[in-house]
């Protein structure tokens, strides 16, 4: 059963509840991880709840019990505290965990629970498995809740994805911890709907400066310093370095033994930090004169790099030139921040390399054969199309019921509901920015729901074949056709009170295109209710809206229709050095 | 009879060196900015477009038109210094420090206005010394140095990570010495320490020799970076020829500044 939390930070949270939950791996991700959590308040008792299985009841309230071992107030300027009290991390240390073992665990603290997740250990053997890897975060939030929702049903659709390799920059500004909280937020939005949710192997980039990303991600590699080894598999390791230190110092000694110790026992050996030696935008990072001969020198596979803001795979490169035994390099960012367009001049990005642009992350397949690396953007998202010509099935500004203030019983949204109690009003429904036509007074601070229903004229759907609602909302919503869930945005999981991971957006000047799918049989039995559940992300936000109408048959549907699949980018593999 | 400082008037004519060493300071900035600002995103690139969310294209038309303005500026200042090619050199590479600044993510970018004040000075100097402003010329260049060796200074006391990644490679590749990161750390907080003291003892009236010296300096440090990450590095060199330059002005043009005038104005104490 999924607990019903609130998600968001700040005055929405309820006291006590664990929110913000993430995943870290460390040096032996077979064997051990880190769980960490967000309170509002610092508690007492915070600890994790861990079972290898997957109904909790099997589990008798979980099997083994993990204390949290670090404990602590993130670290905002009193600029950022403001109203609202800055709240506390706390991780748990999972250890002797079993190798390619699946993890369900519940976060406590003073009793309040969080939803049930689960993760995979690494393999120690040497079976295939997954990881994505992606970077830059730090800017373009709603892409960056698209690449997280990405993620999220990549995760849900292949079980062999183990990990997520971030590349740095989560943030603009590491020092702030707003900006770190809505990235925490829209973390959340990775997690599968089964609850799977993808461990973290973390870089630091130049963004992220300050003491909050070893407070979120609890030291990976030593305070400051973020230097580590992750064996990601039987022969498969990953280091991870910081371009944000000193490159040359103890850093490159730190480098080359890993190396030497690595590459001997690993088929597949990979190094991850943020600003490029081989950039498609910039110039290179000062690490280059020193790190690129060593891993030239321990042939090292492939190196993961952001910064750049572009999609990049190079030739591989040795001693400056194209060589087929070189290191190749991928990278460089693109998990929400805008696109740059590279400099497809260089010479080791021209074929067989490539280079471009678009939001992405790259799947990294590791096999005794292969290393094969595919780089997916998301599908055309629905604000992107514009309906044009469409046939207007229930007018703005249409009246409908709605409930505000509490929440309807669990049949609301079905036609057999009676709504008669319910007031009625013309859209959009909500407060502030001066954009509602049913404006909500009371809504700020006290709720941060409300519910829409409406039957639409059945008659009209005849000659009908593609039905769409046209919505203006801010953050969330969920819509139903006859009480069958038919789109939803930026509610992760759950639904009314329980619903989970709501994500801020700010309702546009245009309204957005959402296809009602699956609506032609519940035509049959003669009746048609739409019914809308809009969601505030914080009950103290400044604005709400929800300003739905109905359309039909856009003139330009084929574009839609085309922008629809995951777009492969780039796909590439490489081949053991020794077979 | 108590000190006195001559205005400008008290000035001989313009010294070549000092305006040739100006003129030349100044173009070469402008070209390497322009250089930059073609080849790849410059500072205010990413900042109109990462942190305004200018269009790419709109911030690639940015860069270009400052590209083929400092090339121009940067001629002219060449041959013909004035307000018109001077101010635009110097509004880019303040803009590019300001920029700096709000983008972060840089180590110090806070101090980015203060460590590129000899940038930005260094054309705002030249204006002012071919308009026969020099006493304001030299000035200027004085607190614009002072400015850029306190922040580097500073910079270097807090063990700057670039900073070490310019010791070690450099080291390294033209001493034969495998620097430990300790070793490097060490030499550090006294470069740190000398470029504090030599900010300071720019304001003495005595500070020729030290002008001198905080020129060779600036010379070393352009010149570590080809040294320490090799040739492709060289734009990073050139757009810090003005840390050679100014102080370089500064010695040359110490004598003008100081020497008593023919007619000295009368100071309090006399009137």
């Amino acid at each position: 059963m999924i607990h019903a939390i609130l998600v968001a930070l700040g005055s929405s949270l309820g006291a006590g509840e664990p929110s913000q939950w993430r995943v870290t791996w460390g040096a032996e991700p077979a064997f051990e991880a880190t769980v960490s959590w967000t309170t509002p308040e610092e508690g007492s008792e915070h600890r994790v709840l861990v079972s290898t299985a997957e109904r909790q009841d099997d589990a008798q309230d979980e099997a083994l019990v993990f204390e949290a071992h670090r404990t602590g107030r993130y670290s905002a300027s009193s600029r950022e505290g403001g109203d609202t009290p800055v709240p506390w991390y706390h991780h748990a240390r999972l250890e002797g965990l079993e190798p390619s073992t699946t993890y369900w665990f519940t976060i406590e603290s003073d009793g309040a629970r969080s939803p049930r997740f689960h993760f995979v250990t690494a393999p120690e053997d040497d079976r295939p498995f997954k990881i994505v890897y992606g970077g830059d975060s730090r800017t373009g939030h709603q892409a960056r809740q698209e690449m997280n929702q990405l993620m999220a049903e990549m995760t849900e659709e292949d079980d062999s994805i183990l990990a997520f390799a971030h590349g740095g920059d989560f943030i603009e500004n590491g020092r702030s911890w707003s900006q770190w909280r809505l990235w925490l937020d829209h973390h959340e939005l990775s997690v599968a709907p089964s609850g799977r949710l993808l461990p973290i192997v973390p870089v630091r980039g130049n963004h992220d400066v300050g003491p909050l990303f070893d407070e979120i991600f609890d030291d990976p590699g030593g305070a400051e310093r973020n230097l580590y080894s992750t064996q990601l598999g039987g022969a498969a390791a990953l280091v991870t370095l910081n371009s944000e230190i000193s490159t040359t110092g103890d850093q490159a000694v730190w480098l080359e033994e890993q190396l030497a110790e690595l590459r001997p026992a690993n088929r597949w050996l990979l190094c991850q930090y943020h600003r490029p030696l081989y950039p498609a935008v910039k110039s290179p990072g000062a690490a280059k004169s020193t790190w690129v001969p060593l891993f030239e020198h321990f042939d090292v596979d492939l190196v993961l790099e952001s910064d750049g803001h572009v999609v990049k795979r190079t030739v591989p490169i040795r001693d400056e030139r194209h060589d087929p035994t070189g290191v190749t390099y991928i990278g460089e960012g693109g998990l929400g921040v805008p696109q740059r367009s590279p400099d497809e001049d260089r010479w080791y990005l021209k074929a067989p390399g490539m280079s471009g642009r678009g939001h992405h992350v790259t799947l990294l397949e590791f096999s005794s054969e292969e290393l094969r690396m595919i780089t997916v953007g998301p599908p055309l998202p629905a604000r992107e199309f514009e309906p044009e010509g469409y046939q207007v099935l229930l007018e703005p500004a249409a009246s409908w019921s709605y409930a505000a203030g509490d929440d309807p019983d669990a049949e609301w949204s079905s036609p057999t509901y009676d709504d008669s109690h319910w007031p009625t009003g013309p859209a959009g429904f909500g407060y502030g920015d001066d954009d509602d036509a049913t404006v909500l007074e009371d809504m700020r601070g006290e709720y941060g729901r409300v519910y829409l229903r409406r039957e639409l004229d059945v008659d009209a759907l005849a000659e009908v074949e593609e039905l769409a609602l046209m919505i203006r909302y801010d953050d969330a919503f969920i819509a139903y056709l006859d009480g069958e869930e038919v789109c939803r945005s930026g509610v992760a999981r759950g639904a009314g009170a329980e619903a989970v991971g709501i994500s801020n957006h700010e309702a546009r000047r245009r309204f957005e295109y959402f296809p009602l799918e699956g609506w032609r049989r519940h035509v049959e039995d003669g009746e048609l209710v739409l019914a809308i559940e809009g969601h505030n992300k914080g009950v103290s936000s400044s604005d709400f809206s929800l300003d739905p109408f109905v359309v039909a048959d856009p003139a330009n549907i084929q574009r839609r229709e085309g922008g629809e699949e995951r777009v492969v980018i780039d796909e590439h593999r490489l081949l053991p050095r020794v077979p | 009879m108590a000190r006195t400082i001559p205005s400008s008037t008290h000035l001989e004519a313009p010294s070549r060196p000092i305006d040739a060493l100006l003129r030349l300071v100044t173009a070469l900035m402008a070209g390497t900015a322009a250089w930059t600002a073609a080849t790849q995103p410059s500072t205010v690139n990413a900042w109109l477009f990462l942190s305004w969310g200018v269009p790419e294209e709109v911030a690639a038309w940015v860069d270009r038109g400052a590209a083929f303005t400092l090339v121009l500026a940067g001629l002219t200042a060449l041959f013909r210094p004035g307000a018109l090619c001077c101010l635009p050199i110097a509004a880019w590479l303040a803009l590019e420090a300001l920029a700096r600044l709000l983008i972060g993510g840089e180590p110090f970018a806070q101090l980015a206005p203060f460590g590129h004040a000899v940038r930005f000075a260094a054309p705002l100097a030249l204006w002012l010394w071919s308009a026969g402003r020099r006493d304001a010329a030299f000035e200027l260049a004085r607190v614009a140095a002072a400015a850029t060796f306190l922040a580097h200074g500073y910079e270097a006391l807090q063990h700057h990570p670039r900073f070490i990644d310019l010791l070690i490679p450099a080291a390294r590749e033209h001493l034969g010495w495998r620097m430990s990161e300790a070793t490097a750390r060490h030499i550090l907080t006294a470069i740190g320490l000398q470029d504090v003291l030599l900010a300071l003892a720019l304001g003495w009236r005595r500070a020729r020799g030290i002008a001198f010296y905080m020129a060779a300096w600036g010379a070393i440090t352009l010149g570590a970076r080809v040294l320490a990450w090799g040739l492709e590095q060289w734009p990073a060199a050139a757009i810090r020829c003005a840390n050679l330059g100014l102080p370089l002005f500064l010695g040359l043009a110490w004598p003008l500044r100081w020497r008593p005038g023919p007619n000295p104005t009368p100071t309090n104490s006399e009137s």
